[in-house]
């Protein structure tokens, strides 16, 4: 049995929005995580260096 | 590791830090510290896979540290660090979802093709059709769909003119379709985001996000349905 080309055509159009929400959500679920150790400690390094190149001084 | 090891070549900064110096230096920091999640989000849907993602925000990090005196304050520094991420994601081809743009024969081959190490492995349809689009399609949608950039700033971050943008957007959603019409799997129902569709959804939520951001997701899905 084969569906009408119109019938076919929204089920497209339909499944493009979903992808488009799911691009969406996934980048909203990822900004919405808490920021990883790794990434603070990175920041926290970038200090101790300041602090190395200023020599201490304050 | 690499980001360590650049960290490391950081030139160190000049002796006569003054205290302003110091004060921006601070501000710049916490300012990174807010961008980071979409940073991360941003380098997620680059490469559609979490350690190449972080790496990429990582070195964009330290990349963006080393030329903070380049930043003038009080312009957009989330497009600013936009752009340092996206050309580190194009310098390094390592990184790149796959090479070749999306076209007719493309559409034909799709299935799991991606790699294993992009999106193609976490998200079944979205990442399949994802994967076929050009580089520049790609991140016009990213920029413009999800992140919410105007026009004006995704122009900005991809350094290209507005129209561009406008255009690469427009190509990309009719590449979607064109890439659905070349899939034999759609789904019979006119609903797209229903029934099984949603729990597939729901499943590649979870694997893809930690627990509770998947359950706050799922949340306001059920809310939706």
């Amino acid at each position: 049995m084969k569906k009408p080309d119109r019938e076919r055509a929204r089920a497209i159009k339909g499944r493009q929005r979903a992808i488009g929400r799911e691009l969406r959500r996934v980048y909203d679920n990822v900004a919405q995580e808490p920021i990883p150790q790794d990434f603070l400690d990175l920041l926290r390094e970038m200090d101790a260096q300041e602090t190395e190149s200023e020599g201490g001084d304050s | 590791m690499t980001v360590r090891a650049m960290a490391a070549e950081v030139p160190p900064a000049s002796s006569v830090t003054s205290r302003s110096k110091a004060a921006d230096d601070a501000q710049f920091k916490s300012d990174l510290l807010e961008l980071i999640p979409f940073l991360r989000a941003f380098a997620r849907s680059l490469c559609g896979n979490q350690e190449t993602a972080d790496d990429l925000a990582q070195e964009t990090l330290v990349k963006a540290w080393q030329a903070r005196d380049m930043f003038a304050p009080g312009t957009n520094l989330k497009a600013w660090l936009f752009t340092i991420l996206r050309n580190q994601f194009y310098s390094d081809r390592r990184r790149a979802w796959r090479q070749a743009p999306w076209d007719q024969e493309a559409a034909e081959r799709i299935p799991g093709s991606a790699g294993e190490q992009s999106w193609a492995a976490e998200l079944s349809d979205t990442a399949r059709a994802l994967s076929c689009l050009s580089d520049e399609q790609r991140e016009a949608l990213i920029l413009v769909g999800a992140g919410g950039f105007s026009y004006e700033d995704a122009a900005h971050i991809c350094n290209c003119a507005v129209g561009t943008v406008k255009s690469r957007v427009a190509r990309a959603r009719k590449s979607l379709i064109a890439i659905l019409e070349g899939d034999e799997t759609l789904p019979p129902a006119v609903q797209p985001v229903a029934g099984d569709a949603a729990n597939e959804i729901l499943a590649q939520l979870d694997r893809l996000a930690p627990p509770a951001a998947a359950e706050a997701a799922r949340k306001r899905f059920k809310g939706t349905v």
